[in-house]
């Protein structure tokens, strides 16, 4: 009866030191056969495996552990597989985004205990906790809902339900009044432009996801720049003690050192890289490679240069790699220099604060300018007004590919009651933000802006 | 008199489209059946339009002919005029209609009726119910204090309570000329059943040699005919063509200076009229902007010389009408014969009804048609025909016959009444039909031959040959499938959307079919390979529907209980009654939490205590 198999987050929302990932139902093992890597065939129950999992490019996203249970022996009564990850939510979230895209289903709140008393895992006298747990959550969500109603999410969600139920109705009229001179002027390449603006829209908000995320997880900050130049004593100094504030934790790429503040009251995560290096061309593209990627989830990099260097030919190359990245340029070792003897500062894209990692000087110098790019990051965001969560976004996308194949048999001529479907697709599934509709709106919508009826 | 009490299987009251399937199928089924109505000679009257089918409409019909009904059968005979309609799209939403000889239709069907064996027709007026201990046993006319049944089903259109308005005039009548059914209204109260009220119009009938046919254009009719009915080869009659014309700019200044004499603008009438067929004010008043509106002409039968114009109903005072289609281009010097009409009536409110049209609260009383708040011939027509159907079955000591909502438009129709109280006239559209793609006019009989044929009303003949053809195009498809051609197959190539089956063996890819294919066979085939894709994704969601469709609700049921269930959507379930989790997620305002966790005490129950559960459904 539960054939479909649920995927959901077991661990609270947030950040944590370990995430874990359950997943429920006949289709579990073929899910992680594709997700982790290397899967064993045989899997002993309940015995926890080591895994890689990675994502559909093939890059690794986290070392993780698995354990396996077998129906009926296990919480659901379901065969059940729970993925231990690291606690980052960016990854919790990939790994379920990457379930889902192998054919899972989210869990409703509470269904995993339902589907434990469905299957006759709880006591029947537990039934009603069970409901309440449901409701409990119910409500937390038709709080949510309710809430987003007011806000400018739901207000722009429920803007583009209302232009998508509009060019359905006139669809649909075209359909159930063929003879009508009103309803048959239906076009589509009008048709395809107002779709298009909705798919806009829709690609703004599944953007706005990306940039919410970044707030929910904190602003990142990485230190980079060639080696030795004190990017680790600018860490310390940052956390102002030796190692016991610079907790490390091993990331996907082993080498980057993580820290955490709290600056403006917005989570600052800073990074420690290993440093690049001109060597030889090989391991010069390959350092420049793992910074890029670190790079990718930064929103702010601190590029730190030697004051003692006579040239900065070396960094120029790499400050041109990364020009596309907001940069924070730091002059270390002051002490040792004196400033106007530095010849190379002009050559520098900005002007640069100097410092001294050794002797604390200049500190409060790059901490004002972290904090001025920190307000501006997040009075920019909420510019938006809005930031999407993760089942929303999975709405989102979703809509977006429902529209994007609807056009496309527009555009092949396909008949109207067949790209219909997909425009249903995107409507239901866009509703279930902001709570399901009838189809009775449809024909409210025909009748309103049709003059029907013989 | 004798004090001889007559006693009768199943009663039927009200000789409309409802009311003649309803007596027929029971009959059929070889239970003893009277039809009651005011008026023989009103049976089966088209009080409106002079046509069958239409969007959706036709889909009805032809389900009806599937299950053993009559109309399509008595439609074909009358038709004076084929059309098929959404030719340019794909088949699930072409659809079927006929102009009719309102006369000749309404006397194919009463001579039906009266050669039917085990049907007794008799035209009186009913008058009550009789109730006892919450079950039917008879009626009252007003000549007859008993009439005994097991069965009854009322079937009385727009009757009860019926109020027409012309102008601000208006007079207690059924329909225009005929008697309104108060007492059986009041009865029908008095037993406690909750009333709404609807609306809705006619328009003017006029004098086809007042018609300037040189401004108007001619709608032929189809070349390619296609009778509704597996029993028609042929339409009998003379194929004539309706007109198509314009409203003015005289039209809008006519209608808008005379609005305060409209009963509607001023108030007067407070049922809802459907807005699918507005009024000719209302065209005007809702949509200023449009120059023009169409109005269509049609004959009223080939014997009369009254015309129906479609597209202008109205209740404006005579005078106002007269000056509103004189200024109608070709219509300069009209005479009207009727003039238009509104009709305010009550009808009971469809939470009151199961699937079976069985009321709820009194056993073996059924509903069918323009009762339960519906609008059109076809509409009553099926509801008629399941009324007749479930109250024979039910007689008969059998399972009970509910056509689901990817099964049939029937089903669509039957399932939406109960999930919602009606606001308008409910009509059927094919935007209703979430599986539209599965339900088409073309697989009406692969889709419901079975039901009939189990039932007794399809004939072991028509069920063979049905059975017949769906086996040829199996075989057919399968065969496309397995016949390589270049680097596919040959049901691959014919996904193409210029390749047609035809072709196929003209291009000698295939051997010409072993089997003789007929046009249907072959249009089938086309659609069963072309639509594949959409037509596998539809039944994937009705295979994830079906989980929710099979868990039954009891009646009983006491949403209350349920721990942590919204008060809104308690409130919504108690007022609905769904009888299936399937309905109960369709009420609006009811969401899938709210589902799970109904789910979760009917399971309870279904565990704890089977017996109790089985009592209640
Ligand atoms: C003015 C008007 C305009 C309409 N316009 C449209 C339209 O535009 N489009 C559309 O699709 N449909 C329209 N209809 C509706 C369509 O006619 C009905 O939906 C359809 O006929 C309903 O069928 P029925 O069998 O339920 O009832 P009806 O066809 O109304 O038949 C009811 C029958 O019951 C009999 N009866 C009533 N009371 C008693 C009693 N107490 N005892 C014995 N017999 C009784 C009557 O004599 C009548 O024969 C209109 C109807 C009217 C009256
Ligand atoms: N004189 C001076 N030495 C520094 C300063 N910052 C770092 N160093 C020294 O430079 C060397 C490299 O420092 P480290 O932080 O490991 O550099 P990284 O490789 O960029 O991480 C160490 O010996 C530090 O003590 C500074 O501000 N002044
Ligand atoms: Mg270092």
């Amino acid at each position: 009866m539960y054939k479909d198999t649920i995927v959901a987050r077991t661990t609270a929302e947030g950040q944590g030191a370990v995430g874990m990932v359950r997943l429920s139902g006949d289709q579990c093992l073929r899910i992680i056969a594709k997700l982790i890597n290397p899967v064993k065939t045989e899997l002993v129950p309940r015995r926890l495996y080591l895994g890689k999992i990675y994502d559909l490019k093939n890059n690794v996203i986290d070392e993780i552990t698995y354990i396996f249970c077998q129906s009926p022996s296990s919480f659901t009564g379901e065969d059940t597989v729970e993925i231990f990850s690291h606690g980052s939510p960016v990854i919790i979230n990939m790994i379920i985004d990457l379930c889902l895209s192998l054919g899972a289903r989210m869990a409703l709140p509470g269904e995993f205990t339902k589907r434990a008393f469905m299957n006759g895992k709880i006591d029947l006298t537990q039934a009603e906790s069970v409901a309440e747990l449901v409701s409990a959550q119910a409500e937390e969500e038709v709080k949510i809902a309710a809430q987003m109603l007011g806000g400018s999410f739901g207000r722009k969600i429920k803007s583009i339900r209302e232009e998508l139920l509009l060019i359905i109705g006139w669809v649909e009229a075209s359909i159930d009044f063929p003879e009508e001179d009103d309803a048959t002027t239906f076009n589509r390449d009008n048709l395809l432009g107002r779709i298009k603006n909705i798919m806009d829209t829709i690609t703004l908000m599944i953007s706005s996801y990306t940039e919410g995320q970044r707030i929910r997880n904190g602003v990142h900050i990485t230190i980079a720049g060639l080696t030795n130049v004190g990017k680790s004593s600018l860490m310390n100094v940052l956390f102002d003690k030796e190692k016991s504030i610079v907790t490390p934790i091993h990331g996907t790429t082993r080498d980057v050192i993580e820290g955490t503040l709290t600056i403006s009251g917005i989570r600052v995560v800073f990074r420690d890289t290993a440093g690049i290096r001109k060597t030889d061309c090989a391991i010069e593209k390959e350092g420049i490679k793992r910074t890029k990627k670190v790079l990718s989830q930064t929103d702010l990099l601190i590029y730190l240069i030697d004051a003692e260097k006579k040239s900065v030919q070396e960094d120029l190359f790499f400050i041109n790699e990364f020009k596309d990245k907001k940069i924070i340029y730091a002059v270390n070792k002051i002490d040792c220099v004196n400033k106007e003897n530095i010849r190379w500062i002009n050559k520098i894209p900005q002007y640069p604060c100097f410092i001294s990692a050794l002797k604390h000087e200049g500190i409060k110098e790059i901490k004002i300018q972290v904090e001025n790019f920190i307000k501006k990051f997040t009075s920019q965001k909420s510019n938006l007004g809005y930031t999407v969560n993760q089942r929303h976004y999975n709405c989102l996308k979703d809509g977006l590919e429902f529209l994007r194949k609807a056009c496309a048999e527009i555009k092949q001529n396909v008949s109207e009651e067949l790209f219909l479907e997909y425009m249903y697709d995107a409507k239901n599934r866009l509703s279930e933000i902001i709570g399901e509709i009838s189809p009775e709106d449809i024909l409210n919508s025909i009748f309103s802006n049709f003059c029907i009826g013989k | 008199m004798s004090n001889f009490i007559e006693q009768y299987d199943v009663i039927v009251v009200g000789g409309g489209h409802a009311g003649c399937e309803a007596a027929l199928a029971p009959a059929r089924m070889g239970l003893k059946t009277l039809m009651v109505t005011m008026n023989l000679d009103t049976i089966a009257q088209m009080s409106c339009n002079p046509a069958i089918g239409g969007l959706a409409k036709g889909h009805l019909v032809k389900e009806i002919d599937a299950l053993g009904g009559e109309m399509a059968r008595v439609a074909d005979l009358s038709a004076i005029q084929f059309r098929r309609l959404n030719t340019k799209k794909g088949p699930a939403v072409w659809a079927s209609r006929v102009q009719s000889d309102k006369k000749i239709y309404q006397f194919t069907m009463k001579q039906t009726l009266e050669k039917q064996h085990n049907l007794t027709l008799l035209q009186d007026t009913v008058t009550d119910i009789h109730i006892t201990n919450k079950k039917v046993t008879g009626i009252s006319t007003r000549y007859k204090p008993l009439i005994k049944a097991h069965r009854v089903i009322i079937s009385t259109g727009t009757f009860l309570n019926g109020l027409i308005y012309i102008g601000k005039k208006s007079c207690e009548s059924g329909r225009f000329g005929e008697f309104s059914s108060k007492r059986l209204s009041q009865s029908l109260k008095n037993e406690g059943f909750k009333l709404g009220r609807l609306k809705t119009g006619t328009p003017p009938r006029i004098l086809r040699r007042s018609v300037d046919f040189n401004k108007v254009q001619t709608q032929p009719p189809d070349d390619i005919k296609i009778p509704f009915s597996r029993l028609i080869k042929k339409f009998p009659l003379e194929q004539i063509p309706c007109y198509i014309t314009y409203t003015t700019q005289n039209t809008k200044e006519v209608i808008r200076n005379n609005l305060d004499k409209s009963p509607l603008y001023s108030g007067i009438i407070k049922g809802i009229g459907p807005r699918y067929c507005p009024s000719i004010e209302d065209k005007i008043v809702k949509f200023p902007d449009k120059e023009k509106h169409q109005i269509f002409i049609e004959p009223e039968g080939l014997t009369t010389e009254e015309m129906y114009l479609n597209g202008a109903s109205s209740s404006l005072p005579e005078d106002v009408q007269q000056d509103i289609m004189r200024s109608i281009t070709g219509l300069e010097n009209v005479q009207i014969m009727r003039y238009a009409y509104g009709i305010e009536y009550d009808f009971i409110t469809t939470d009151q009804i199961l699937p079976t049209l069985e009321t709820r609260t009194v056993s073996g009383l059924y509903l069918a048609g323009q009762i339960n708040g519906t609008s059109g011939y076809e509409e009553a027509a099926a509801q008629g025909l399941m009324a007749g159907i479930n109250a024979a079955l039910s007689i008969q000591g059998k399972d009970s016959l509910i056509i689901k909502r990817h099964e049939g438009y029937i089903g669509v129709m039957i399932d939406d009444l109960i999930i919602k109280i009606p606001e308008e006239p409910y009509r059927m559209f094919t935007s209703r039909a979430e599986y539209r793609l599965l339900l088409r006019e073309d697989n009406a009989y692969q889709r419901f031959v079975s039901y009939g044929h189990n039932i007794g009303l399809v004939p072991d003949k028509v069920y063979d040959e049905v059975m017949y053809h769906i086996k040829k195009v199996k075989t057919e498809v399968k065969r496309l499938n397995e016949i390589k051609y270049q680097d596919m197959t040959a049901a691959k190539y014919l996904k193409r959307p210029e390749i047609r089956y035809n072709d196929l063996a003209e291009k000698n890819i295939i051997k010409p079919s072993a089997d003789n294919l007929n046009n249907n066979d072959i249009n089938q085939i086309e659609i069963e390979i072309k639509y594949e894709g959409y037509i596998a994704k539809q039944q994937a969601q009705v295979k994830k529907m079906r989980k929710y469709e099979s868990w039954k609700i009891p009646q009983s049921f006491d949403y209350k209980k349920v721990v942590g269930l919204r008060s809104e959507a308690a409130e919504k379930l108690m007022q609905n009654k769904p009888v299936t989790l399937g309905q109960a997620l369709r009420i609006s305002g009811v969401n899938p939490v709210d589902i799970q966790l109904v789910m979760i005490y009917l399971e309870r129950l279904n565990r704890s205590d089977k017996k109790t559960l089985n009592r209640l459904l």
